[in-house]
């Protein structure tokens, strides 16, 4: 409040006012009674007429930024600002009454009383007049070529009185404003408490009004364990696509406790990533008090979220990309509880398909088995859609796709089932790669996924994407390598470089 | 630096009365740029003058040029502080402004013509303790916390002197980064005890925030405790509230870093109010950037969720907003309350276009 500047207090009082109007309005709109809740927040609205009137009656309207230079308090609020004003504004009056006075004094008609650095105020006649002044009250300051100058005792008090009056309305005028401040000051607490209402309220018209524009709607909270959301949206990009005047596709999530974990399938850019986080976000909007970009929306309260994407490209921080997701991987399952919300997108995509397939697979019978929580995961594993036989509360998920001659559209539609490929080749069609990489490409996928049937070991080993984990006879192929190329290693004779080398190798087969 | 080293650093004993006097002020206040003013200019001498130039990209020029006592120099407009202010604090100096306590006349008046007008560091400004709203990013919250560590337990206490917000949380040392990524601090206060934690470098590290280190008795709970008494006068802290030893000193070093940055016009604080961790749903550090509540990918409120929702009316609310976003709740009750005055707005909402009208005419 101290270092509050004139324009602050102004500010304050408008404040007051608005505050004022907007408890008006709650009269206009709904009468008297408005429901406790509300009460309890606009009640702080009224109380500060006081602090409105102080300032009113002392504040200049167009007090400056600063109080180095007075101009802040208004005349009639204290009466020897209004003398002091008087008596700056006026000198010039004092000034010409003195001029004529000693006009008629002297018979001089062309005395003047000027102003110099110098001299400050003096009567300036010229040098032919000299003999008129008789009178012992002018004393002689200066002779020039054409004139003489004087001052006398009342034209000096004149002067300092005048020189005075500046130095000391700046200085009441800050005495007076800092008796201001401090009445504020003391008055804080009703002052903050206002200025906390309208924020509050600024935030619950916020809520209002953008589920009136956005058309959001009342999310009902439970104390169990729901996730229902009827035709939900992601926020953001529906935010983001109505400005180029695209539909957003809504879908519908309901993770109830026999389908606690939804397993998403279905190929890149087919909207996944958003489907996994608009959930999140929808249940986040539902716990701060706002409505939520759904048709309906129930949920069992959440204690926590955790939303992870594999192998994202931002995590540059020294640890390999595939370290960093394990440990946040631990620390989730370490700190959920079965009333968390997991989100989990494409983890252990940063290692190889087996580990891959086989830490999501192992994750995901924890979160299941032991964690008991609500998850939701994406994974272009096509391996873990076994698992729907094997976990009761687990159920396959995939967007929906639709093919016209080898040409493929997103339908941004979650739907249950699974999706039976991934679609790559499509989409590095859609990217816009050379159409003879394309046609290369497309060919290979044929040859690999018919060779993959025959057990083709050549080929399998270089492909990773669609393989069967499962295929026994592949994987006991792979492994005798693995252990005969092992076997032909011996630890104790490898530089750190062989070492690595080896690895490499051993990576390769 | 000794008095003794500074001074003879600076050639103390040959200086002018006003330059002699600037580094007194200066030797008092060694760690922070020192804009020291001078009739309608702010001035930076000596390595402060180079820092700054360089910084902001303003003429570096001498006091007493061409003479054997050359003194860097350069200066900005008293009018113009503001914008200069931005880009020092964003660098993340700390700055001291020194003002003129009296008018040229008055000094005069005071200890004759020569005298040199009284001059007095009246605050200083760190990234945390802004409070001019052309400097603050406008619509998220500007805290300064402090961490103060227990055995088991750590608290948090954060103060946003811009909206006189002030509070203390208390909680698991492993939350400690998370709470930080919920409440984006702009300054952290820290023993330097704690340098080497994992915890700090994580601040560090995957939340890119700078952490100015205290020395360890900065916390100590006896002085700590004197602090709080003293600021609001009380005569015990159970006026505050049921607080443990961390708690205290959480908030007592705040309050002394406030009291040493602001000075004369330490700003009177609500007490604090002591949050309960267990209220606000946890959300971690990843999964907050994941979901870009608040920031988006790309760094910015721009795309974030926290902008995709604010149409608040005010810089205030915004704020809320922020917070609100920040630590949803837990408790179905308190959840349930908060929907049914959204609900009593969402079914007036012409009472709503009043009342953002209104408060648009305020924010003007």
């Amino acid at each position: 409040m101290e270092r509050s500047t004139p324009k602050d207090l102004l500010s304050i009082k408008y404040t007051i006012e608005i505050a004022e109007q907007i408890r008006a309005d709650f009269v206009i709109k709904n009468g008297i009674n408005v429901p406790k809740n509300i009460e309890d927040i606009i009640s702080h609205l009224l109380g500060n007429k006081e602090i409105y009137n102080l300032v009113s009656d002392s504040i200049r309207d167009d007090a400056p930024n600063s109080i180095l230079d007075g101009k802040i308090i208004k005349h009639d609020y204290h009466p020897k600002i209004s003398e002091l004003y008087n008596l700056i504004n006026n000198g010039q009056d004092s000034i010409e009454k003195l001029r004529n006075q000693y006009r008629k004094e002297t018979g001089i008609e062309t005395l003047k009383i000027s102003n110099n650095n110098v001299l400050g105020l003096f009567i300036d006649i010229t040098s032919r007049h000299a003999e008129k002044i008789l009178d012992e009250k002018f004393i002689h300051r200066q002779t020039t070529a054409n004139s003489i100058r004087y001052t006398t005792m009342e034209l000096q008090e004149l002067e300092s009185k005048m020189v005075n009056a500046k130095l000391l309305v700046v200085s009441l005028e800050r005495e007076i404003y800092s008796k201001i401040c401090k009445n504020i000051s003391d008055n804080r607490q009703t002052l903050l408490a206002l200025a906390n209402a309208l924020s509050i309220l600024d935030v619950y018209c916020n809520f209002a009004y953008i589920a009136d524009e956005y058309d959001y709607s009342i999310p009902e909270l439970s104390d169990d364990m729901r996730f229902e959301i009827i035709e939900g949206r992601h926020p953001v990009v529906e935010h983001a696509l109505k400005k180029v005047s695209d539909n957003f596709v809504h879908n519908d999530c309901n993770l109830s406790m026999d389908e606690r974990i939804w397993l998403l399938t279905g190929p890149n850019m087919s909207g996944k990533s958003t489907y996994l986080r608009q959930n999140a976000i929808i249940a986040i909007l539902a716990h701060i008090g706002s409505y939520v970009p759904a048709k309906k929306a129930s949920i069992g309260v959440i204690d926590k979220i955790f939303s992870r994407i594999g192998s994202g490209d931002d995590l540059n921080k020294g640890q390999s990309t595939f370290m960093l997701e394990m440990l946040e991987t631990s620390s989730i399952l370490a700190q959920s509880s079965h009333k968390s919300l997991i989100i989990l997108d494409e983890v252990g995509r940063g290692t190889s398909t087996y580990d891959g397939v086989a830490i999501a697979w192992s994750v995901l019978e924890h979160i299941h088995d032991k964690i008991r929580a609500r998850c939701l995961f994406a994974t272009h594993y096509h391996e873990l859609t076994s698992m729907e036989e094997i976990l009761p509360a687990l159920v396959n998920y995939t967007v929906s796709i639709k093919e016209n001659n080898g040409d493929i559209l997103f339908l941004h539609k979650i739907i249950k089932g699974c999706a039976d490929r991934s679609y790559g080749v499509h989409v590095a069609k859609l990217a816009g790669l050379p159409k003879t990489v394309i046609k290369r490409a497309s060919e290979l996928l044929k040859k690999l996924e018919k060779d993959s049937n025959h057990s083709n070991k050549k080929i399998m080993k270089s492909e990773s994407y669609n393989m069967n984990l499962f295929d026994q006879n592949n994987a006991s192929e792979i492994n005798d390598k693995l252990s005969d190329a092992i076997s032909k290693i011996d630890p104790n004779t490898l530089t750190p470089k062989e070492a690595l080398d080896a690895l490499y190798k051993l990576k390769e087969l | 630096m000794q008095i003794d080293q500074f001074k003879a650093k600076y050639n103390y004993s040959g200086a002018t009365t006003v330059m002699k006097q600037y580094l007194d002020i200066k030797f008092a206040n060694i760690d922070c740029l020192l804009l020291f003013r001078m009739g309608d200019f702010y001035e930076l001498f000596h390595e402060d003058a180079i820092t700054a130039s360089r910084v902001l990209g303003i003429a570096l020029t001498a006091r007493g040029k061409g003479t054997n006592d050359e003194i860097p120099m350069c200066g900005v407009p008293h009018h113009a502080l503001e914008n200069y202010l931005n880009k020092l604090l964003e660098e993340g100096f700390k700055v001291a402004i020194c003002n003129q306590t009296e008018t040229p006349e008055e000094a005069k008046k005071r200890g004759g013509y020569k005298a040199v007008v009284n001059r007095l560091v009246t605050r200083i400004i760190t990234p945390g303790t802004i409070i001019e709203e052309s400097l603050l990013e406008s619509r998220e919250p500007n805290y300064l916390v402090s961490i103060s560590m227990g055995t088991k337990e750590a608290s948090i206490s954060s103060v946003d002197l811009s909206t006189s917000q002030f509070s203390v949380i208390a909680l698991p040392i492993g939350e400690i980064v998370n709470e930080i990524a919920r409440l984006s601090p702009k300054e952290i206060l820290l023993s330097e005890k704690y340098k080497m934690s994992d915890f700090a470098s994580l601040i560090v590290s995957n939340l890119n925030m700078r952490i100015s280190f205290q020395v360890d008795s900065f916390y100590a709970k006896n002085k700590c405790e004197k602090n709080i008494l003293e600021f609001y006068k009380i005569s015990s802290l159970s006026s505050i509230g049921e607080l443990n030893t961390d708690q205290i000193s959480a908030i007592g070093s705040i309050i002394e870093y406030i009291s040493l940055t602001q000075k004369e016009n330490s700003p009177k604080l609500p007490k604090p109010k002591i949050l309960n961790y267990n209220k606000f749903m946890s959300i971690d550090a990843s999964t907050r950037r994941n979901l870009e509540i608040t920031t988006s990918q790309s760094g910015g409120i721009k795309g974030s969720l926290f902008d995709t929702i604010d149409s608040s009316v005010t810089k205030a609310g915004s704020r809320l907003l922020y917070n609100y976003l920040s630590a949803p709740l837990i408790e179905i009750d308190a959840i349930n309350r908060r929907l049914s005055i959204t609900k009593f707005f969402h079914e007036n909402i012409e009472l709503v276009s009043l009342i953002r009208s209104s408060l648009k005419k305020q924010e003007t």
